[in-house]
């Protein structure tokens, strides 16, 4: 906070009313899970880190499809579970975002 | 309204002002004069200055309703700083105050109108507007950014000085009312230290205003006897004006005044905050002179003011005749009191009430209130056998009204610190459980009001937290406790403005209708409704709204549940949360040097290291000069942040080996060897070079960023194989050089004469142990900008000796001193990777072209499985060099994407207009694991441009590293 | 703020230590490349009693801890020594 201050030293008066923390979870690859599991009839779509929102209109239709046809749909194929199995996992080809 | 403004109550009234020093200020432009002591409300009040504020949604006028602080009504604007609670703030002289929310002014605000369109916002109406037609959201944006905030934020603002303190006791009580003075008092016997924090300037609690018998003496006697044994105990630290705001996992306490944060640590917590008087709801509930019962009694007895001159009073407990007796001796005229209930019992109060002959009208409610800036009249009601009410036609004129109907548990610290609340419906109120072990609640908090039974819950608290014990939800039998909150106060009325959030503007039927839009759940609710996400925070709403949704569930409050508590309990500035900036910097031990070179200095983690040394020149142009200087005749560059780690013992060789990738057992004493390192994933984490000074010591480098990562996986991998090998982080304990170019032999000769440095008798890799200008030395050579050079560690205490050494000796040869940014771009012209630019969190070594560095015949490092796995399967991207096809084309940039056939393919990690060479040079992925040197692909630049770039072979300066090698 | 009690330091402030992750023993090198991703990437995530290194950062100092992962609380903290003494060793190549 001190560091934000440094930026904007005006806020040092605006009072701050409530906050709250929690913790958000990352997948290895900094990519969600998609699609099927080892078990039938449980599909998942998680591990977005806080970064899904802007996805959820496509990744909606598609885990639809995916619920609906018990089947991995092409589109969200590299994001299924079982990628971890053999190394698969799936980087942001644009950017450096898996930092260290 | 009054003909004498400002004259004060005397004679048992007034306890916190001192009328003998008056305090002049201004609110809202006009002159006030106040008391020391005074609150800004409790001043303004003294002078009639009853409306404070508008209200959020309607700009309704507004006014002091708790004089605690509780409420939104009270917040104002003092110079530059936004959101003081009047109730809070004490006037100091020559104080400019100014309302907030009103446009046009605090009387006449033309947002009023919005009070009359109510029926066109109902709840949640702005999820379903400003948005349509295509467009209207930029129209309306700024109108409502203008409407919005109650406040305002100059963005000169300079920052203030806040700081923080440490605090540990053995018990910290939170409030300093009747209860925790007992807790403390109690604790104190068990030899225990103390800390009482109450908000308040005295302590006393609601002792210090609330009448607990007919004769209005009791409350006093208690507070002086407690108060006065508490002044007497050298273990118990008092804090007054200071606020308990946040509670943490074992016992950590925030606490806050204006200009400091105490972070305290109590072995126990006992909670004794008291609580939060509710109030009724009924039609224009919120006109300025309604106020809850407990604030005219802040008024009447902390500051000497009248709440009025005629009042009525609404209640539903013996509190509200408490406060009927506290206006008579104030000489207070009490029109009638209104009791909720229709059978009230016989409290000590309400007996001298019938005594006093004031006439009360049980079982009757107040319906609607008039008057526009202030209250003029009630419409009573009466309650029905069946609940519903009945207006009786009478209306009764007054200038103020009160409301006792009951409380809620002051219990956010409760919530913060991971306990909950369950309803109680005998006393009609949320009592605090499932308390972590170390935190105990006592007191009105807890349920419990009577004098007796509060006395015995603050000391059984107090023992507890004194003794270690675990909490437990238990309290002392209080047959007074189901007297005093009223189960349902409120009397919806179908013509609306019968507000339950006032800091929200929100009504009864806008919670009803909340629910029928669906949002049935109390946390939908709060999150569709808004309520309690005002600055009271729901202290005066969160209990009704639940027992309005309770009622038209038909379940009982228990099961509504309750939304959750947040810290802080008190609004801190962002200015005591942070406090003072420290920010700690690593410094080499030729860091003036650097200075009085005019080096521009830049971050390194949390080292400074030369950027590039000033001449006066572009930033760029001196950075070539560096370069070319280099190359040329000889440069030194500061490496001392680099890492270093010593690693000795008999497994030493077999320790090295199992952490990095290559092959290192056999590594000869007097060499250097390239060291790679991987987690366990396979992924490239750090890179170095290590030196083995012996059979049994190895001198390992590091990156500057990721040496302390480095050490610490170290100790964790030895913790397991439990070889016999010592590891040290001797970062700090070496500064280090880099004397590199064709002159550089030359200039070392001159301060070494213990080593033999000819290129016969001191190869490339090769590492020695001697001397450099008498200063004890490790030298390694090692090139990474590509030149013939000599890496020299010596003891950090003497870095700047030997830097002012070669210095010296080498102004014939021509030396200058090279900074990073130089650095970077020789290496880049080698083409050596820089760990975490060009690799990533996902990058293996074949990824990273460096499969030479793995070694094919280890059967384990760290990382080797996965390493395997992934190499098997073949690479989807390689990081190669590139230049482009037209060397007058514009540069790329790092992250600029490598783009095929329409696709993202990569991206750019390196690139500069190579001095050297004179051509763009770089290092990118390219997703073609086929990709030979001649191989085109297409960069996008900055406005979407592509440039063609050809794949190259890597180094680009010097392929065949005949220049680091002489 | 939580209270670690670390077994060289005593109860610190929480802030000063860093979790690695779970005790596991590493998979023997025969087995499968399943096997061997799972023991990379996948936790157990037990609700309940979990074992984890611990490293105090002041002190480089690592060490084991025993705690409730739904609870939050800590039961036991161990040196490396002694914890291990306790249970299997495993091969380190």
């Amino acid at each position: 906070m001190a560091h934000m201050l440094e930026l904007f030293p005006f806020l040092g008066e605006v009072r701050l009313m409530r906050q709250w923390a929690g913790m958000s979870d990352i997948t290895p690859d900094f990519a969600p899970v998609m699609g099927l599991t080892p078990v039938e009839n449980y599909y998942i779509d998680a591990g977005w880190g806080t970064w899904g929102f802007k996805a959820t209109p496509v990744s909606g239709k598609r885990m639809a499809e995916c619920v609906a046809n018990n089947t991995q749909p092409s589109l969200i194929e590299p994001f299924k579970l079982s990628r971890f199995d053999d190394f698969s996992l799936v980087g942001e080809k644009g950017a450096a975002s898996v930092g260290h | 309204m009054t003909s004498h403004p400002n004259k004060r109550l005397g004679d048992g009234f007034g306890a916190f002002i001192d009328v003998s020093k008056p305090v002049s200020f201004t609110f809202d432009g006009k002159a006030y004069s106040g008391f020391q002591g005074d609150v800004i409300s409790s001043a303004l009040a003294a002078s009639d200055q009853w409306v404070i504020s508008r209200s959020f949604k309607y700009h309704r006028p507004r006014g002091t309703f708790s004089l605690a602080g509780h409420d939104a009504n009270s917040i104002v604007q003092i110079g530059d700083e936004p959101n003081i609670y009047a109730d809070l703030r004490n006037v100091e002289a020559g104080m400019k105050v100014q309302p907030v929310n009103c446009f046009g002014s605090l009387k006449r605000d033309w947002l009023e109108l919005l009070d009359r369109v109510g029926k066109f916002l109902p709840v949640g109406f702005y999820y379903r507007s400003f948005f349509k037609p295509r467009g209207a959201w930029r129209f309306w944006e700024p109108i409502i950014r203008r409407m919005a905030g109650l406040g305002t934020v100059n963005l000169n603002t300079p920052h203030g000085y806040y700081d923080k303190e440490y605090g540990f006791y053995d018990v910290v009580v939170v409030g300093g009312g009747q209860t925790g003075m007992a807790a403390a008092i109690e604790a104190v016997k068990q030899d225990k230290s103390v800390l009482i924090v109450d908000e308040a300037p005295h302590l006393g609690g609601s002792l210090n205003y609330q009448r607990l018998d007919g004769d209005g003496v009791r409350a006093k006697q208690m507070r002086d006897e407690l108060t006065m044994e508490i002044s007497k105990l050298d273990s118990i630290k008092v804090m007054t004006s200071t606020s308990a705001t946040g509670l943490f996992t074992d016992g950590w306490v925030a606490i806050t005044t204006e200009k400091r944060l105490y972070k305290v640590r109590g072995n126990s917590v006992v909670i004794a905050a008291g609580a939060v008087e509710q109030p009724a709801v009924f039609r224009h509930n919120d006109r300025p002179g309604i106020m809850l019962g407990s604030a005219a009694q802040r008024l009447m007895r902390l500051y000497g003011v009248k709440p009025g001159k005629r009042g009525v009073i609404l209640t539903a407990n013996d509190d509200g005749y408490g406060v009927a007796l506290d206006c008579l001796d104030a000489g207070i005229d009490v029109t009638a009191i209104i009791d909720l209930r229709a059978d009230p019992g016989d409290g000590v109060m309400r007996k001298q009430a019938r005594h006093r002959k004031l006439k009360i009208l049980e079982g009757h409610a107040i319906s609607e209130t008039f008057g526009h800036h202030h209250v003029r009249s009630v419409k009573v009601a009466l309650i029905n056998d069946d609940g519903s009410w009945t207006e009786t036609g009478e209306e009764i004129t007054c200038d103020f009204v009160t409301m006792s109907v009951g409380y809620a548990p002051n219990a956010a610290l409760v919530s913060h610190g991971g306990g909950f609340f369950s309803y109680d419906d005998d006393i009609a109120m949320h009592l605090p459980e499932k308390l972590p072990r170390w935190c105990h609640a006592a007191g009105s908090v807890n349920g419990v009001f009577s004098i007796e039974a509060c006395a015995a819950d603050g000391a059984r608290a107090g023992a507890m937290a004194a003794k270690d014990k675990d909490s437990i939800a238990e309290r002392p039998a209080d047959p007074m406790a189901r007297f005093v909150n009223h189960p349902f106060p409120i009397l919806k009325n179908p013509k609306g403005k019968d507000f339950v959030d006032f800091d929200e503007d929100l009504q009864s039927q806008d919670i009803l209708n909340g629910m029928n839009d669906g949002y049935r759940h109390i946390q939908l609710l709060k999150r569709y409704s808004a309520l309690g996400m005002g600055p009271s925070q729901g202290r005066h709403s969160n209990v009704n709204a639940i027992r309005l949704v309770a009622r038209s569930e038909q379940v009982n409050e228990d099961s509504v549940g309750t939304t959750t508590f947040r810290p802080p309990y008190r609004s801190e500035k962002i200015g005591v949360l942070a406090g003072r900036s420290f920010e700690p910097v690593r410094r080499t031990a030729m860091h003036h040097r650097h200075l009085e070179a005019d080096a521009k200095m830049m971050p390194a983690g949390a080292w400074m290291r030369p950027a590039y040394y000033q001449k006066g020149k572009s930033a760029q142009k001196t950075i070539f000069d560096e370069v070319r200087n280099c190359r040329e005749n000889v440069g030194l560059i500061d490496v001392s942040t680099l890492g270093g780690l010593e690693v000795r013992g008999p497994d030493a060789a077999e320790f090295v080996n199992r952490v990095y990738t290559w092959a290192y057992t056999k590594q000869q004493v007097g060499r250097a060897r390239y060291l790679l390192m991987t987690d366990e994933s396979g992924v490239v984490i750090d890179d170095g070079v290590a030196c083995r000074f012996d059979e049994n010591h190895y001198y390992l480098t590091a990156t500057t960023s990721g040496v302390d990562g480095v050490y610490r996986e170290m100790l964790y991998w030895n913790a397991r194989w439990q070889l016999e090998v010592d590891i040290t982080n001797v970062t700090a304990a070496y500064a280090g050089v880099n004397i590199a170019g064709p002159n550089a032999r030359k200039v070392l000769e001159k301060q070494c004469d213990d080593i033999d440095l000819s290129a016969e008798g001191f190869p490339y890799m090769g590492v020695r142990i001697g001397h450099v200008a008498g200063i004890p030395a490790r030298l390694l050579r090692v090139g990474f900008v590509g030149e013939l050079g000599f890496e020299i560690h010596v003891p950090a205490s003497m870095g700047e000796a030997l830097w002012d050494a070669l210095m010296t000796v080498g102004e014939e040869f021509g030396i200058e001193p090279f900074g990073v940014e130089a650095q970077r771009v020789m290496r880049l012209e080698k083409g050596h990777i820089i760990i975490g630019q060009d690799t990533d969190g996902l990058t293996t070594p074949h990824e990273a072209d460096m499969e030479w560095a793995v070694a094919k015949k280890k059967s384990f490092y760290v990382g080797k499985r996965s390493v395997d796995i992934q190499a098997a399967k073949g690479v989807q991207r390689r990081l190669l060099g590139f230049k482009l096809t037209d060397k007058n084309a514009v540069a790329p940039e790092e992250c600029h994407l490598v783009i095929q056939n329409g696709n993202m393919a990569g991206r750019v990690t390196s690139v500069v207009r190579s001095p050297s060479l004179n051509e763009v040079i770089g290092l990118a992925y390219i997703e073609d694991e086929t990709a030979e040197p001649g191989t085109k692909f297409n960069i996008r630049i900055a406005g979407g441009r592509m440039v063609e770039a050809v794949v190259a072979p890597i180094p680009f300066y010097d392929p065949k590293n005949k220049r680091q090698e002489l | 703020m939580k209270l670690m009690p670390c077994p060289l330091n005593g109860p610190r402030n929480i802030s000063e230590f860093i979790c690695r992750g779970e005790v596991t023993p590493m998979p023997d090198t025969e087995c499968s490349d399943k096997e061997w991703s799972e023991y990379v990437f996948m936790e157990n995530n037990t609700a309940g009693e979990v074992c984890e290194w611990w490293f105090h950062v002041p002190t480089a100092y690592w060490f084991i801890v025993r705690r409730n992962s739904v609870s939050e609380e800590i039961i036991e903290t161990y040196t490396v020594a002694d914890f291990f003494s306790k249970h299997v060793k495993e091969a380190g190549s």
